[in-house]
């Protein structure tokens, strides 16, 4: 019978000669409900979420001062790019859950995550391309309403894959056929702001590149 | 069959395609109206965003609270984002 630690190891569990099922008593290999990681990050997470839900805000209500304006700017934003660097986050997290199976069914996974890291990197080598090509067409935050939260706020998301490039480092580096509980602990800390920083991208891919 | 479905490379899979279709009401203005297009953009978008934190950041076996917090600032910035947009 498998039961699991608050890690979601999978624990074997010994009945001690007894039958493995008992009466009455549902068979699940369900985790029991916990906190993935620790409640710090999950702190770290919400207030970051929070702060980039008010910034979502701020793009929606300036956007009702004047659509044409942003209707115009975001025709000049590169969609392809846009979409590449979507599929590469997207991509990437994908990695970052398959490394931490790995590393929970001790297989290791590194390999997973120096993927994930290329894939962020990416990532960044693609948006400073986007960067260059808006500033070289004469396109910068003093430009209009739309161009300085265009900047703002992914520079202000570019800042966090930055921040997750490095936990994907550390996660790399803690990753270990006989990886302890606790490096597990802060493996799994690190995927969970690395998904966080996807899911704030998915968002503002939406809003600043294909919302009309 | 639901195992495979909320397999990483099935979830994976559900993220391509539901970016795919939002790119191609980009792409394509003239099959859908643009109040319609839009708010299928944000709709698209919250979807993805809560099929992360549910299968990639676990909080489907998660806490309650946890769930109840994500849940609630996928369907308020959805909500809020729609009407805002929807008013412009």
């Amino acid at each position: 019978m498998l039961d699991y630690d608050i890690y979601g190891i999978a624990q074997a569990i010994d009945n001690g000669g007894r039958p493995e099922v008992q009466p009455h008593q549902p068979v699940t290999n369900t985790p029991a409900p916990h906190i993935p990681g620790e409640p710090g990050v999950w702190i770290l997470v919400m207030g970051d979420m929070f702060v980039f839900a008010l910034l979502f805000g701020t793009v929606a209500y300036y956007r009702m001062d004047g659509p044409e304006v942003f209707h115009a700017s975001q025709a000049s934003l590169n969609q392809a790019l846009g979409l590449t660097n979507t599929f590469a986050l997207l991509t990437s997290s994908l990695c970052v859950v398959l490394g931490l199976n790995a590393a929970r069914e001790r297989r290791g996974g590194r390999g997973w995550i120096t993927l994930a890291m290329a894939l962020g990197a990416m990532f960044v080598g693609f948006k400073l391309l986007e960067y260059a090509q808006k500033g070289g067409e004469g396109l910068l935050p003093d430009t209009n309403m739309f161009f300085m939260l265009y900047f703002v706020l992914t520079g202000m998301h570019l800042g966090h894959v930055l921040l997750g490039l490095l936990a994907l480092f550390f996660m790399r580096r803690a990753i270990d056929p006989d990886i302890s509980p606790e490096n597990l602990r802060l493996v799994e800390c690190c995927a969970i702001f690395w998904h966080m920083v996807d899911v704030l991208w998915v968002i503002l891919f939406a809003i600043f590149y294909l919302h009309r | 069959m639901t195992a495979k479905l909320h397999s990483p490379v099935a979830t994976w899979l559900i993220l391509v395609v539901a970016t795919l279709l939002s790119y191609v009401a980009w792409i394509d203005p003239e099959r859908l109206s643009p109040a319609v297009a839009g708010s299928a953009v944000i709709l698209i978008a919250m979807a993805k965003a809560w099929l992360i934190g549910m299968r990639f950041m676990e909080l489907e076996s998660a806490v309650l609270p946890l769930r109840i917090a994500y849940n609630l600032w996928v369907v308020v910035v959805g909500a809020v984002l729609l009407a805002m947009f929807a008013v412009a």
